[in-house]
């Protein structure tokens, strides 16, 4: 009897911390404004004070958890979304709770969420993936693949394609995965994760020429990633007025190409924070390549009164001043980047193209080895100092220096490949250059460097 | 060393057919019969040391990356000594405020005198034994690299190296100049290994990025705090390769060995035969940038192979900021699985390889990124806690950036340790809670040296702290019992010690098969490399759970000779010694 009532207090009491808990689960967490970045304190404290003023009001609370997310206080702004949660069954705060769990890794908890949230908003895109992703992350790969089918259709099917690839291949079927992560990169040729992920495919395929190819595409992609319309994403990003967001999307728009895009954002990061060194740094590159020389400029002397100028800076200013053939004055700019950075190989290797126009060849050769020093891991500067060398007649020093670079992953392996030919055939060693001249011409036009396949024919048809 | 240390190492005659000498260690329960798995004992062992990250206010890089441990007898007295790594200002100050134990200057080396109480007592010998160097000191790897029997030191720096030669008598030597293995940019790990199979240990040493005190850039956070730049602010510096010549001269062999080829700014190193062709090769943890992986090609060159073997990158095909390395056989198929450490919000990375070279990112399924998102991972590794017979996995940590959660404190980058459990299937569960109150303490946790310094046959941990106390975590998860007289019938285990009579006298690298009767054998590997900044025990522990007995012990020597040893008692430490066992072919030889 005395046992049976030890049990029923200790249930109990279990039933009291479970109620608890779920209390404790409904309440916003402490939220010291002052701990924060100084930065993000005004609007932290401005959401939170409304917050204050009615305490249960779902979207007030809800809005503070969207402050506290755009400016990356995730912990606080999960516990924070919780709370509006708790009393508002509103999408937003299903779904953004979730994004920030995915932040946290908490791949389970924010598939919880998630699917709430799908439930709530069944046509949205975001979401859907967003939980597809999820699952995939918390190990449940069946639920991942059944969410990335229904996708493949509409406005995120580039990445349920690749998500659904990824399921495949982590079940075991490779071949149906990389059918799928191929219409990915159809549908989005710029998108280096599925280039890796068809990389990563083929090895286990044992396909491993094929396997390179595709790790070359992501090596050469990066980060680019198939945008999805985020309308609940947006929402929170604009409540951020900052200069970080700007040049965060500046740096994703450039990697993309997206010039005109990117020159906007560092900009607008400007108009926030004028001092800005970074954002300064990337316009004088971005304004280069739209050819407009002044704004160039101006970015470049408005980094003089920040006290230290970048050795980047210098360097991007010296490629417009070169691109305007401006060889002198670029030439002095290149060497500020050197004094900034003795070991800046893009300096190193322009003084040595400055030098090389200017028939210079023992000065080119010797920035150019300076340059592969300080970078030996770049295939372009090494292939400089290998031209220089056949520039010399020093074949059999070209050779061994070009040697290395013909199982390069680099998009330039063809010419690099030429370069090895020439050299062979210039040291006499005529089947082997024009072995290496023929895998150079075949790489060329299988990557659609026709111009380069053209003339490494005219070159053969010379040893003929 | 002490007459205390060698008394009881009684050799057992009846032991003598391939062992030259074993030992019997203390009885012990399964974990779980009450009170934590680990006891933080550095106090009470007098391993007395706080590390001066030197750090002045102007955020300079490498005040929050050192600094490291190595655990290894040094006397050969047959205890684990410990070696601490010191660091100092990158330039002159005046005296700096600081709170609690006042760090000592120069690197520490603490003795262990024995067991007292169930606890390793340590004495700080530095000043008699001259290995208490005052450098901005990072990393250690420990090998004998003149092959005299006396292990001796690497300790990297930002700024010069130096390689101490332990003379055996007590004491060691500065040798670094006349062995040709100094590298003045900013090194960080460094693992000894035979890659060519000439019988002696070669080197190989990380860099990171070519920071300099007067280019110090000034780098913020988010929201525009001043903070500790990210690597990727400064170039990366290609890691060197020196190749042992004998009579302590070594030749760079870093171009010709293709090593100089690619490159990121390197903070782990682990060496292993990660293809299954019987050659070691070397596996780099870089910081944001792309990992490498050298495949030994037969002695002469290594090609990366980073890329197509999917260690360089995670499986989105990002580079992550990669740390410290775990090198072992993490699901028992007989190779080895590569855990990498990352920064925070990126999770942890296990790669499972397919005896080819070829891994497959398994983290998420694992158990592994979930628990490991919020931690900047420093020194890790594999080790059997519990004597299972299957791999678990210890990790420390400490941010390099401001955490979120202590913006405002004076050091805003403590994070606690975590431990995982391997279930056999595939799966690690955090035990972190279970393990003990050491796992809720924070520090900013860099290198982890692991060994049995207690010699009672599980595996102990030293742990640094940046600008902190280390910590000394002995294993108690097999807990002596009074009046047992027999090791738990689930928890039996065994240390190998290798030797060999000349050159790698102490069998770095080579592979060690423990063949069991209806079991599949359980494969590991000598070595004193992995982790972050560390230097391990290079003897091989086994855990063999229920296992009564082995049927013999397999022996693949660096230099790819094979060999097999019978008659090997469990639950002691047993000295292999190369010639004394039976010639066995290598698999698939």
């Amino acid at each position: 009897m005395r046992s049976s009532w030890a049990i029923v207090a200790r249930l109990a009491v279990g039933f009291a911390l479970i109620a608890c808990a779920g209390l404790q689960a409904q309440q916003l967490p402490p939220i010291a404004v002052d701990s924060y970045p100084a930065v993000s304190r005004q609007p932290i404290a401005q959401a939170l004070a409304h917050v204050r003023a009615q305490p249960d009001d779902a979207a007030r609370i809800g809005h503070l958890a969207m402050v506290l997310h755009a400016w990356e206080q995730y912990e606080t702004a999960a516990g924070v979304y919780a709370r509006a949660r708790a009393l508002e069954r509103r999408y937003d705060w299903f779904y953004l709770g979730g994004l920030v769990q995915t932040r946290l890794a908490h791949h389970a908890a924010a598939a919880r969420l998630l699917a709430v949230a799908v439930r709530l908003a069944p046509g949205s895109a975001p979401a859907r993936l967003a939980l597809a992703d999820a699952l995939f992350e918390s190990g449940d790969v069946a639920a991942a693949a059944r969410e990335y089918s229904s996708l493949t259709t509409g406005p995120g099917a580039p990445h349920a394609h690749y998500g659904l690839g990824r399921s495949l291949a982590a079940q075991g079927e490779k071949e149906a995965a990389l059918r799928e992560i191929e219409a990915a990169v159809r549908l989005f040729p710029e998108f280096g994760a599925a280039w890796y992920a068809e990389g990563m495919v083929l090895r286990g395929l044992g396909r491993s020429n094929e396997a390179r190819k595709a790790l070359e595409h992501a090596q050469q992609f990066g980060a680019a990633w198939p945008s999805v319309e985020d309308p609940a994403v947006a929402r929170v990003r604009a409540l951020r007025d900052d200069a970080g967001p700007h040049v965060k999307r500046g740096l994703t728009l450039q990697k993309q190409g997206d010039v005109a895009g990117a020159i906007a954002e560092y900009e607008a990061a400007l108009a926030v924070d004028p001092q800005l060194a970074s954002a300064h740094v990337n316009l004088i590159a971005l304004y280069g390549r739209q050819q407009g020389w002044e704004k160039a400029e101006s970015h470049y002397r408005a980094l003089e009164p920040l006290g230290s100028v970048p050795a980047e800076a210098h360097y991007n200013f010296g490629i417009c001043l070169a691109a305007q053939r401006k060889s002198t004055e670029a030439a002095d700019v290149f060497r500020k980047a050197l004094a900034v950075n003795p070991e800046h190989a893009g300096a190193l290797s322009s003084l040595g193209q400055l030098a090389e126009l200017e028939g210079r060849v023992d000065q080119a050769e010797a920035s150019y080895r300076s340059a592969a020093a300080a970078a030996p891991n770049d295939p372009q500067i090494r292939f400089n100092v290998g031209r220089m060398l056949i520039a010399r007649g020093q074949f059999t020093e070209a050779i061994a220096e070009l040697d290395p670079l013909k199982s390069s992953e680099h998009p330039d392996r063809a010419r690099f490949l030429f370069g090895l030919a020439t050299a062979h055939v210039l040291a006499g060693h005529r089947d082997e250059g024009q072995r290496y001249a023929i895998q150079a011409r075949d790489l060329a036009r299988e990557r659609g460097q026709g111009e380069l396949a053209d003339s490494i024919e005219r070159e053969l048809a010379t040893l003929k | 060393m002490s007459a205390r240390g060698a008394a009881p190492w009684a050799v057992a005659a009846a032991l003598a057919l391939a062992v030259v000498s074993s030992r019997p260690m203390a009885t012990s329960v399964p974990a779980g019969s009450g009170g934590p798995w680990f006891d933080e004992v550095a106090g009470q062992a007098g391993l007395r040391f706080v590390h001066d990250n030197g750090a002045t206010g102007q955020y300079y890089m490498p005040e929050m990356m050192g600094s490291g441990v190595a655990v290894f007898d040094y006397d050969n007295d047959g205890d684990l000594d410990v070696f601490l790594v010191q660091s100092r200002p990158l330039e002159p100050v005046g005296d700096r405020p600081r709170a609690g134990d006042r760090p000592r200057r120069g690197h520490r080396l603490f003795r262990n005198d024995g067991v007292v109480g169930g606890i390793p007592r340590f004495t700080d010998v530095t000043d008699r034994v001259g290995v208490g160097g005052e450098t901005v000191g990072m990393g250690v790897a420990v090998g004998d690299v003149d092959g005299d029997g006396w292990l001796d030191l690497y300790v990297t720096a930002f700024g010069s190296n130096v390689l101490y030669r332990n003379r055996g008598d007590g004491t060691f030597a500065d040798v670094t100049r006349e062995a040709g293995v100094d590298d003045p940019r900013w090194s960080t790990s460094a693992a000894f290994l035979d890659y060519d199979r000439d019988g002696d240990l070669d080197l190989f040493v990380v860099n990171y990025v070519a920071f300099t005190a007067a280019g110090n850039k000034q780098c913020t956070d988010n929201s525009g705090a001043r903070d500790y730049c990210p690597p990727r602010s400064y170039a990366p510096v290609p890691a060197r390769l020196f190749r042992n010549e004998g009579g302590l001269r070594f030749t760079d062999v870093t171009t010709v060995s293709g090593v100089a080829s690619a490159y990121g700014a390197g903070l782990g190193v682990a060496v292993g035969d990660l293809d299954g062709d019987g050659w070691l090769d070397v596996y780099v943890a870089n910081d944001a940038m792309p990992n490498q992986l050298w495949i030994n090609r037969h002695g002469v060159t290594f090609e990366n192979r980073g890329l197509l073997s999917g260690t360089a990158l995670n499986a989105t095909g990002r580079p992550e900021g990669s740390m410290g390395i775990a090198l072992g056989d993490a699901d028992d198929d007989g190779d080895e699985d590569l855990f990498v450490t990352n920064i925070v919000g990126e999770t942890h990375a296990l790669y499972l390889n397919d005896g080819r070279g070829n891994f497959d990112d398994a983290r998420g399924r694992a158990g592994l990124a979930g628990p490991t998102a919020g931690m900047t991972g420093f020194g890790t590794n594999w080790f059997d806690y519990d004597h299972d017979g299957r791999l678990d996995l210890f990790l420390t940590s400490g941010a390099v950036n401001i955490l979120e959660s202590q913006r405002g404190q004076p050091m805003p980058y403590y994070q606690r340790s975590q431990l995982f459990h391997n279930d056999g299937r595939g799966t690690f569960h955090e035990v972190s809670a279970e393990a003990g109150p050491v796992f809720e303490r924070l520090g900013i946790g860099r290198g982890a040296a692991f060994g049995d310094l207690d010699n009672d046959g599980d595996i102990d941990i030293v742990v640094t702290n940046n600008g902190g106390p280390a910590w000394l975590l002995l294993n108690q998860a097999i807990r002596p019992s009074a009046g047992a007289t027999t090791t738990p019938p689930d928890r039996h285990w065994i240390e190998l010690a290798l030797r060999a009579p000349s050159g790698n006298r102490f069998g770095i690298g080579a592979r060690v098969g423990v063949e069991r009767d209806g079991q599949p054998t359980i494969w590991r590997r000598a070595r004193t490399d992995g982790s972050y900044l560390t230097a391990n025990d290079a003897r091989v522990h086994v855990g063999l759970g229920a296992q009564p007995s082995i049927s013999r012990v397999v022996v693949e020597w660096p230099d790819g000779q094979a060999e097999s040893f019978t008659g090997v008692t469990l639950d002691r430490l047993i000295t292999l010694t190369r010639g004394t066992g039976v010639a066995a072919p290598r698999p698939g030889a």
